[in-house]
């Protein structure tokens, strides 16, 4: 067994605190109250930091090292049809391209919310469906993140969730690895 | 020559599909749920039906998807005609001999002339693992080794066998 | 093929999430209605924003002095609750 640090404390805290602000809002808050308001705007400020973060942050935290990469991506598939076990130090390439659709969602579900305070925007139609609309894309995209993560655990032999609360991912020794940036 | 193929298209495919077949279900759902209309009538029907088309299609699309990217890992960049030919042949025969994905990869590079350490490494597993896949791929093809593996993919290329059978 | 039960799980949980989300009454409002709807209002001095049915009842995103409302109204169109910066 290989055991590497990965996740920084930002990293982790951000990832857990984003799944109790949206499950918070999607399932408990009541849309009309002050606290679904400002859990939004929490979860829009832990955006924030993470963006900065993933600018300036430790190796695997930066987006640097898990760019938008169709060919990575690619490439993952094709150990998945070939049963290769590649491993990803970081977040795989498939994983890359859900964050950063995660991010910009809840980006899109933020500030429509707000938008929805507004004298200009209030009672406008089209901002509360993008915000519903957004939301439901959000909720399909949690469930499938979530089947994804379960999945690649499974496949590689990693146990990722674990990873991202300790920090530490554990990796079998015959594991092909790829070191990204 | 064959070229690199990168199969975006065939992906964005399957994913405007899946789009299709939410919008369906959850029309579908949607219509049942808010009490509008019985169970089968006609536009729930053709509702039914496409969404149900739609999954059938992209479970066939996503298995074509994957049969193309394990050719892809193997195959080089402008290959010479005999070589696409034996990739042919090679790809027929796992077909028949019903090899699982894994064996096929094994396979592949057991052709290529890699030793079991170095299959064990290019594919992230234990040389263990890569031996069961090797006793495998031997009992469905009956051939007994390397050697003969390779021998009987040539024969099939070239027609005939390459030595002359005792009479 | 081992991916046949994941597609499965996650065309159920598209189609679902989406279905349960708007398995709402959007079909028995009608223009006629809202236009009604949206006359009294403004005769009260209200901005009228958007019409919906919601809950069963009538609901509309008014403003009205510089504040934003939520108002509730009944199917005789009596106004049964109101809530927004105002109250």
């Amino acid at each position: 067994m290989i055991i590497r640090k990965v996740w920084d404390p930002v990293v982790r805290v951000f990832h857990w605190s984003l799944v109790a602000g949206f499950a918070a809002n999607a399932l408990f808050t009541d849309p009309e109250e002050w606290l679904h308001r400002n859990i939004g705007y929490v979860v829009l400020g832990l955006v924030a930091v993470r963006v900065v973060w993933g600018m300036s942050g430790t190796r695997f935290a930066r987006f640097s090292s898990f760019p938008p990469d169709p060919a990575a991506a690619l490439a993952q598939v094709t150990d998945m049809a070939t049963g290769r076990r590649r491993v990803h130090l970081g977040h795989t390439p498939l994983g890359a391209l859900m964050i950063y659709n995660l991010l910009v969602t809840m980006v899109v579900i933020g500030i429509s919310g707000w938008m929805m305070t507004t004298l200009t925007w209030f009672g406008v139609e089209w901002v509360e469906e993008l915000h519903e609309a957004a939301v439901t894309w959000a909720e399909i995209s949690v469930v499938v993140h979530i089947l994804a993560v379960v999945w690649e655990s499974r496949r590689t032999g990693v146990n990722l969730p674990r990873a991202m609360v300790t920090g530490y991912k554990r990796i079998p020794d015959e594991s092909l690895f790829t070191e990204s940036s | 020559m064959l070229r690199r193929l990168r199969p975006y298209g065939l992906i964005l495919l399957i994913a405007v599909q899946l789009l299709c077949a939410a919008a369906f279900l959850s029309d579908s759902v949607g219509d049942l749920a808010g009490g509008g209309a019985s169970v089968f009538d006609r536009h729930q029907t053709i509702e039914y039906v496409a969404t149900l088309s739609l999954l059938i299609a992209i479970a066939f699309e996503a298995q074509l998807l994957l049969q193309l990217l394990r050719r892809e890992a193997h195959l080089e960049r402008g290959m010479s005609i005999a070589a696409g030919a034996l990739n042919d042949i090679i790809e027929e025969h796992f077909r028949t001999w019903g090899l699982t994905p894994s064996e096929q990869d094994v396979a592949r590079f057991l052709i290529k002339g890699c030793d079991i350490a170095e299959i064990a490494r290019l594919r992230g597993s234990a040389e263990g693992t890569v031996k069961a896949h090797l006793n495998a791929i031997y009992r469905k093809s009956g051939v007994s080794g390397r050697a003969a593996l390779i021998s009987f993919l040539i024969e099939d290329l070239m027609g005939e066998p390459l030595v002359a059978p005792a009479q | 093929m081992q991916m046949k039960p994941l597609f499965a799980v996650m065309a159920i949980a598209l189609g679902l999430t989406g279905g349960i989300a708007r398995a709402a009454d959007e079909a028995s409002l009608t223009d006629e209605k809202k236009a009604e709807i949206t006359a009294i209002m403004v005769e009260q001095g209200y901005e009228v924003r958007s019409v919906q049915i919601e809950d069963g009842m009538y609901e509309v995103y008014a403003i009205k002095d510089g504040k934003t409302f939520e108002l509730y109204l009944d199917d005789d169109l009596k106004m049964v609750e109101r809530s927004g910066d105002g109250d």
